[in-house]
């Protein structure tokens, strides 16, 4: 293997972060306990266990929604890009809550002396036909297989291994996980509680997931349509339009983004995708004269879009020029490191 | 995100709410009637939790 193995890089932002995570967890777990045991106190250990089962699976079922809007919501507003930046360890956490939800089903199933009921259930084929009498414990399995997967591979090894777009691509099927648990929900306990408060937090959660992912793909759809000079440079406004440590974001016609930024007199064109995450650069700002991604905070040198030592990133460059007053760039990317930047004049700005 | 990754979102999130929403507006509608108040008492459900 060419990557080689780095252990977690701690810093007091994640410490915070999981802290912040962890309390609130255990948080949700002990009032849900509390409340659920003053109004139905169990009768048995089935049944005390029956409420961990409830409080582990619902607490899953709301990381997994926060996890899920915390991308689209990143993208509409950018006050949520501080959930954002450790938002791997939220969902390594999501599989340990759902994997000790469904370490509590077998538990429960062990303390009624039932094991086998629970095997025949998985194995019933013919019920894999139905849709009500569907084994819905196998999507909650399913879904699990999926965080698990998702967890094992959320270290930057195998980030770095799998490549940025393999590694993203793999971690969408975190959607379909989603649905997965939705359903499990839905044609299981949904089934046989009349209690309203189901179907309304799965309509609440689920609602506000896709809603939050159509609005933000619809905004940006806009932005994919790139129009390019006569001679296939691509306009990005005059140099006052750029923002100081800033960018503008333009499209190039085949649909990729290149940021365009500006630090004083300083411009340069880098492509938009982060070499960490593919995380979106020129949503980002310069600081201490570097590039910085909003989301991991990964820096690049503006001049030629290699990161500063220690650190070995580049990014890909585009040539940039000044006509008549426009800054434009060239579509064709020219190889990740190579010194691209142009200076402007004051009179411009 | 690469404009793949992008052109991925906009097809997975509109199937995935038109097939949930349908299959979960199913599971609410052809759900079984509630057993008798006298009976779920004496009983659990058969398929657990």
């Amino acid at each position: 293997m060419s990557v080689g193995f780095r252990a977690v890089q701690w810093n007091r932002d994640k410490i915070r972060y999981d802290t912040i995570l962890i309390t609130g967890v255990v948080l949700y777990l002990a009032v849900f306990v509390l409340i659920y045991r003053q109004i139905k106190p169990p009768a048995s250990l089935a049944d005390a266990i029956d409420i961990w089962i409830r409080a582990t699976g619902t607490c899953a079922f709301f990381m997994l929604t926060i996890i899920l809007a915390i991308g689209p919501l990143a993208r509409l507003d950018r006050r949520f890009l501080p959930v954002l930046y450790n938002r791997r360890h939220f969902g390594v956490l999501t599989f340990f809550v759902a994997a000790t939800h469904a370490w509590l089903m077998v538990e429960w199933f062990i303390e009624l002396k039932a094991l086998p009921d629970l095997a025949t259930e998985l194995t019933n084929i013919a019920s894999y036909g139905k849709f009500i009498g569907f084994p819905f414990k196998a999507l909650g399995i399913a879904a699990l297989l999926v965080l698990f997967l998702m967890a094992a591979t959320s270290h930057d090894f195998w980030l770095a291994f799998l490549t940025p777009p393999v590694w993203k691509a793999l971690h969408m099927l975190l959607y379909a996980a989603y649905a997965l648990v939705v359903m499990h929900v839905a044609l299981g306990i949904m089934q046989y509680e009349r209690t309203p408060l189901i179907p309304l937090m799965l309509i609440a959660g689920f609602g506000t997931v896709t809603a939050l992912h159509i609005v933000a793909g619809w905004r940006e759809r806009k932005r994919d349509h790139g129009s390019a000079t006569d001679d296939g440079w691509l306009a990005a406004g005059s140099p006052r339009d750029i923002p100081d440590k800033g960018a503008v974001i333009v499209t190039a016609p085949g649909g990729e983004r290149i940021a365009v930024f500006r630090d004083g007199t300083e411009i340069g064109a880098v492509t938009n995708l982060c070499a960490h995450q593919n995380g979106p650069l020129g949503e980002g700002r310069i600081i201490d004269g570097c590039i910085t991604c909003p989301w991991h905070g990964y820096q690049y040198r503006l001049s030629d879009g290699c990161a500063p030592a220690p650190f070995t990133e580049r990014l890909a460059t585009h040539k940039a020029r000044i006509r008549d007053g426009i800054v434009e760039v060239d579509p064709r990317p020219l190889p990740p490191g190579t010194p691209a930047s142009i200076t402007c004049s004051r009179d411009l700005l | 995100m690469t404009r793949k990754h992008r052109f991925a979102h906009r097809i997975v999130w509109p199937a995935l709410t038109v097939f949930v929403a349908l299959a979960f507006t199913m599971s609410l509608v052809l759900r079984p009637p509630p057993d008798p108040p006298a009976q779920s008492a004496e009983t659990k459900p058969e398929s657990g939790p």
